[in-house]
């Protein structure tokens, strides 16, 4: 498609900018690199402590400590880029209104950001297994894949929202509200065995369930992907990303009109 | 066949009056069938029906009143936005020099801003480092390049995005007002920067109040009124026609104006008339005018003068006669004959009044009468009110002090 061919053209700009986002992002933080750490890992204390303590969710020979983490890094990095991305063209409005260029850079831009604290994030993650000695399969090399695969899903979404926004502008409030719903509806601090399995092919229509639990397998367990949920995950996100960069693409035309 | 740089194919572009809003059923309709026309009552056109050429390395100007349509075209020009209808093509790389501050980002330094910048007209970093001292060297930035740009002034912001966009090597230039900002020596550099850019054959579209420059500078002018091109052609007679048009529309408006009647007087009429005392509506600089004000009193009045002031259609008073030594009767006329006009080509507007010799009092004031001086309107508004009489002589320094001959009438 045409389109892809100037987004790839268009690459320096995309470089360009994401070095912009990283600076911006980090200098006008106090904590800086250190945020990307502690917004995940206090996350997990809290949740060790209300759910291996107080309330005991079973999760089988693993600690509840890195089960939850694995889920808590990979939810935020969704969180954080859909947060991100979503009002990247109304807050470059600048930009956006008054010259040409291709626009989906501003929401990439925001989650390959995300990503890069993600990365960071991710390093705590080697010392914590260590810790608490968990053995790590080497299907962990199959991670990165499922990764691709949320982010490419990620990026279907926040192609929609953030161009949605530009016309809806409730929209950027609506999101934080479903994540937080949406984060109950994944496993992250809970194992997936504890849904009843007549549930289970609903509760895994949700692409984001089917990937946390993915890492799962990968990392603790020792076992493949569920495939054909993995691979409807996959069809799901395919036909996200088709239909809203349609969709972004048509809109855009008309963002100056109406930012 | 030669491509033209750009081309518009019977542009219009339409706004939604009012808030915007789109329901997201709408929106997904739109993308399975191609895109159905907008509502056309609640439109506003702010181009109707556009259709021009501009050949590569051709400079095209184009002028017109406030809200005719002239920023819109450069908005669909850059693909910032779309037309509702018709069809734009452009050839090569375009850049746009529209509205201050666009394509910057105000948290990055300037240095950051020209790769941006750079990056966003399609060059490489590469290219960009290669030619970037000479590009903060010519917007003369050299001691703020790395400070946000939300700190600049508004001359500095032009500078730079001038420079980044001179530097460029488009193959199609697009300027508007934004130049304006910039002060009196940055606008010459701008303009021989452009004036080089002409010569390398990059087609420029200039767009400018500045009537001057517009006519110096290009070859071609279309004339945009109430979004539609009104005429299009040599810059000489295009900013002719825009000028009277400017003209007319003024004269209308101070037409609408005072037209007092007191309740001691009232003038019924003023009459414009010629040498030989006949009604005229066009009197050439050199022959006389006389203009007649008829009036009469309702209520006795002590010290009553007839006065006269003479407006150019702009409003700019161009003279004010006072009979002060002419006592005025219950009824009749006074009249003023200048012999000759004096006054440059234009169009005027006669204003007549009575009034107290010694208090400032108006007792009646009328405006109604036009007149036009035939010829051509100046290009340049300091070319003057008044032409008069005047005889021009040539010799040796050093007979100096010899008298020197009045006028031939």
């Amino acid at each position: 498609m045409i389109h892809v061919r100037t987004l790839i053209a268009s690459r320096e700009l995309l470089y360009t900018w994401v070095r912009r986002e990283f600076k911006v992002r980090y200098s006008q933080s106090m904590l800086g690199a250190i945020w990307a750490i502690v917004q995940p890992l206090s996350l997990m204390v809290i949740f060790s402590l209300v759910f291996s303590l107080v309330l005991k969710v079973p999760t089988g020979d693993i600690p509840y400590p890195p089960f939850a983490y694995v889920g808590l890094l990979t939810w935020t990095l969704f969180s954080n880029a859909l947060n991100f991305a979503i009002p990247s063209l109304v807050n470059n409005i600048n930009l956006v209104s008054k010259i040409r260029f291709p626009r989906e850079i501003l929401p990439l831009s925001a989650i390959l950001v995300s990503l890069i604290d993600f990365a960071i994030a991710a390093l705590v993650f080697v010392p914590m297994l260590l810790l608490y000695r968990v053995p790590i399969s080497p299907l962990v090399l199959f991670v990165p894949v499922v990764l691709f695969l949320q982010i490419w899903f990620t990026f279907g979404l926040a192609l929609l929202a953030s161009a949605a926004n530009v016309f809806f502008r409730d929209i950027r409030f609506v999101i934080p509200l479903a994540l937080q719903i949406w984060f109950y509806l994944c496993p992250i601090i809970y194992p997936a065995e504890l849904i009843p399995e007549a549930w289970r092919p609903l509760y895994f229509l949700n692409p984001m369930a089917v990937f946390i639990d993915s890492y799962r397998r990968l990392l603790f367990f020792d076992t493949w992907p569920n495939w054909p949920y993995l691979g409807l995950a996959t069809l799901v996100a395919t036909v996200l990303v088709g239909v809203s960069y349609r969709y972004f693409k048509q809109a855009e035309r008309e963002f100056a009109d109406v930012i | 066949m030669s491509r033209a740089a750009i081309e518009f194919e019977h542009v219009g572009k339409g706004y939604n009056l009012g808030a915007y809003r789109r329901s997201l059923r709408e929106t997904l309709g739109g993308m399975l069938r191609p895109r159905a026309a907008a509502n056309p009552a609640s439109l506003f056109w702010a181009l109707d029906d556009v259709s021009f050429q501009v050949q590569p390395g051709e400079v095209l100007g184009i002028i017109g009143h406030n809200g005719a349509g002239k920023s819109t075209i450069l908005k669909l020009l850059s693909e910032v936005t779309y037309p509702t209808r018709g069809r734009i093509h452009t050839h090569g790389r375009l850049a746009a020099l529209i509205e201050l501050g666009a394509g910057f980002h105000p948290d990055l330094s300037g240095r950051d801003n020209i790769f941006l910048n750079g990056s966003i007209l399609g060059l490489k970093r590469r290219e960009i480092a290669a030619q970037f001292d000479e590009i903060v060297a010519f917007a003369e930035l050299e001691k703020f390049i790395d400070t946000p740009v939300k700190r600049y002034s508004s001359g500095m912001y032009v500078r730079l995005a001038f420079a980044v966009a001179a530097y460029v090597r488009a193959d199609i230039l697009v300027v508007d007002e934004v130049l304006s900002v910039g002060d009196a020596a940055f606008q010459q550099k701008s303009l021989d920067k452009m004036l080089e850019m002409r010569d390398r054959g990059t087609t420029i579209v200039f767009v400018s109040h500045n009537l001057w420059s517009v006519a110096s500078f290009c070859q071609r002018v279309l004339l945009m009124e109430r979004g539609r091109i009104a005429a299009e052609g040599t810059p000489g007679p295009i900013i002719q026609q825009y000028r009277q048009r400017q003209r007319e529309n003024q004269l209308a408006q101070t037409m609408q104006g005072a037209t007092t009647s007191g309740e001691q007087a009232i003038i019924s009429h003023i009459e414009l008339l010629d040498e030989e005392a006949r009604p005229q509506k066009e009197f050439a600089p050199l022959t006389p005018l006389t203009i007649r004000v008829h009036y009469h009193f309702l209520a006795p009045i002590a010290n009553p003068v007839g006065k006269i002031r003479i407006r150019r259609a702009d409003g700019l008073i161009c003279m004010e006669l006072r009979a002060n030594d002419i006592p005025l009767v219950e009824s009749g006329y006074f009249q003023a004959c200048l012999q000759p006009v004096q006054l440059m080509p234009d169009f005027y507007t006669v204003e007549a009044s009575i009034v107290d010799k010694h208090k400032p009092l108006v007792y009646v004031l009328h405006t109604g009468e036009t007149f036009t001086v035939p010829g051509q309107l100046s290009d340049n508004d300091r070319a003057g009110v008044f032409q008069p009489q005047v005889a021009w002589e040539i010799g040796s320094s050093r007979h100096q002090n010899e008298p020197i001959s009045p006028p031939l009438l």
